[in-house]
């Protein structure tokens, strides 16, 4: 049988992926103190909210053009630590959005934050605002309001694409500080660019992990090192195998790409 | 766990390994093709119930600011009136597209029930009219169709006009010669074929008549006029940005500014002829920085970003998330 898109070792090696994720989920179930190492970007996310509340001034937090999926789901983590320090310092926490299912799920996430300090008063759903769903009327529209509301603080964790650079410049000119997080590697670099922290790649699934310390969110973090770990030994091998076969090339051995070929 | 919770997590699960095994499932072993499209319009419809959500957000927060006059009201206003304005022109020529589609598409509706008419014949179906019946009833509702069409007002100087007059003479053609004798199905085929192409040929010539109707014209002053050269402007000022964006990034304050600042330099004066004037060897310098280390660091970041993806997608998969994830509702 031929599966479609994928081999059978490639099915073999996700489903040795979801059993790698499954036993450390089960082996550290109650193991919190799992080693993270030190992330700059991550710690400045706590330093940006604390200067936020001296302020005063409202904080922004952007999530892109992100629809529902892994990276927002990744981004959430943040925003809900963002909004409980926000409730805490009773910062207006403004939140501009592109897709209206994401914007359902945000506000969901965002009110239950601001209960779990005692200060769901302080939600105001007029704070997540849809924007629009065209790629640079969102940009226009995020302008418009980090300008007229002049944030003392923006975070721009998500998708985003051409207009990275524009939002992040609109911050930049109100003199706001910000966090930029995205697994695009063309527009890390804008950030870097123009944003004070830049988380970069996965960096950005971290951040909730790092910032929650929860067991399961720590769990995830060791299982992709894991997995990468084994992704990096199997390139090293790649790399072995193709230097061998342009050294010698009567060997002509099979590189790993030739089990990814094999249909039963 | 509440029944709620209990849903939304059988829901998830039931969502994922569906689309999980449509994707690496072949054909063969499961025709997911017949549920696939029924399970796309769900979703299509509730993309469509969110839509409404923003709707609603947009109209709650501006509104609020219309009534009680507050600051810069004026720009909310300005945002409704083009919110209805834009609604009301899209509605408009949505319908009149519709019309349109739905004339064209009488044609289709007869091509192929001329094609029925062929296979019942050919499968000698007792159970339908006679085919000299169900031929009399096909030309009658193709007369009057065609009857419909004003073909005074058809100018053969027009290509699109002209092909429509030529399409409508061969299916004339087909018509009479079932009229001859309405017993046979020998041009029922060749009918069916030429009603088809007519139902096509006419589509574009209502669609190319309408183009000058006022509808259209207020849509295009929307979207042409409007709203491509505002998204061009904001599109145009990321030239800007991007040049304040090198100031800061080119100013050297750190060993790892001066490295991002040289390969910057190298791949510009790699990229411009004056590069080459002053070293031969810039462009393949920047062939090899851009090829190897930029390249390598493309990847790394990719494929950790996938990794990351993949366990966090695992997660929502089995619904592990916490309640911060919105996972309280």
């Amino acid at each position: 049988m031929a599966f479609e898109h994928v081999n059978i070792v490639g099915l073999i090696l996700i489903f040795l992926f979801i059993f790698i994720f499954f036993y450390f989920l089960y082996k550290n179930k109650r193991n919190p103190n799992l080693y993270i190492r030190k992330i700059l970007g991550i710690d400045a996310i706590s330093d940006v909210c604390d200067y936020a509340g001296e302020t005063g001034r409202p904080v922004s937090f952007c999530t892109g053009l992100s629809s529902v999926g892994p990276v927002l789901y990744a981004s959430l983590g943040v925003l809900s630590f963002v909004a409980k320090k926000a409730g805490t310092f009773k910062n207006r926490l403004l939140i501009p959005q592109y897709t209206p299912e994401v914007m359902a799920i945000v506000e969901e996430s965002v009110q239950e934050a601001y209960e779990s300090i005692n200060r769901g008063s302080l939600f105001d759903k007029k704070d997540i605002r849809f924007l629009s769903d065209e790629q640079f009327a969102y940009a226009s529209g995020y302008i418009g309001m980090i300008k007229r509301e002049r944030a003392c603080a923006t975070f721009l964790f998500g998708t985003f694409a051409a207009e990275s650079l524009i939002l992040a410049e609109a911050g930049q000119e109100v003199g706001a500080v910000q966090v930029g997080a995205t697994i695009s590697p063309e527009q890390v670099a804008f950030f870097i660019a123009s944003c004070d922290y830049t988380l970069i790649g996965e960096e950005l699934f971290a951040a909730s992990s790092y910032l929650t310390r929860k067991p399961l969110e720590i769990t995830s973090i060791y299982t992709q090192d894991k997995v990468k770990l084994f992704i990096f030994f199997i390139i090293i091998i790649g790399s072995v195998i193709a230097t061998i076969n342009q050294i010698y090339p009567d060997l002509n051995l099979h590189n790993l790409d030739y089990f990814l070929t094999i249909e039963i | 766990m509440n029944i709620k919770k209990l849903l939304i997590k059988t829901f998830t699960f039931i969502g994922g390994l569906y689309f999980f095994l449509e994707f690496v499932m072949p054909e063969s072993v499961f025709d997911f093709d017949k549920y696939h499209e029924s399970i796309s319009n769900a979703f299509i419809t509730m993309s469509c119930m969110a839509v409404g959500l923003g709707i609603i957000n947009l109209m709650v927060l501006h509104l609020d600011r219309i009534v009680y006059k507050k600051k810069d009201y004026f720009f909310s206003l300005t945002l409704l009136l083009s919110l209805f304005i834009t609604l009301v022109i899209l509605s408009l020529d949505w319908y009149q597209n519709e019309k349109i589609v739905s004339k064209a598409n009488k044609f289709l509706t007869l091509s192929k029930f001329s094609e029925v008419i062929l296979d019942d014949e050919k499968a000698k179906n007792s159970k339908v009219l006679a085919v000299n019946i169900r031929n009399q009833k096909l030309i009658s509702e193709l007369e009057k169709d065609i009857n419909l069409i004003d073909k005074n007002s058809i100018n053969i100087n027009e290509a699109k006009e002209r092909e429509l007059k030529e399409v409508l003479e061969r299916v004339e053609k087909s018509k009479d010669n079932i009229k001859k004798d309405y017993h046979s199905t020998k041009y029922n085929l060749n009918l069916s074929k030429r009603l088809r192409n007519l139902s096509i040929v006419y589509r574009e010539y209502l669609q190319y008549k309408n183009k000058d109707s006022l509808i259209k014209k207020l849509y295009l002053i929307c979207f042409d006029g409007f709203f491509n050269p505002l998204v061009m402007s904001m599109f145009s000022l990321l030239g800007f940005y991007v040049a304040t964006a090198a100031f800061k990034a080119f100013k050297i304050k750190s060993f790892e500014s001066f490295l991002m600042m040289l390969s910057a330099l190298i791949v510009i004066l790699g990229q411009v002829p004056f590069g080459v004037k002053i070293w031969n060897g810039f462009p393949s310098l920047r062939l090899w920085l851009l090829s190897v280390p930029s390249t390598g660091a493309f990847r790394a970041i990719t494929l950790g970003a996938f990794i990351a993806g993949l366990v966090m997608a695992l997660r929502m998969w089995f619904s592990l998330e916490g309640h911060e994830k919105g996972g309280k509702n």
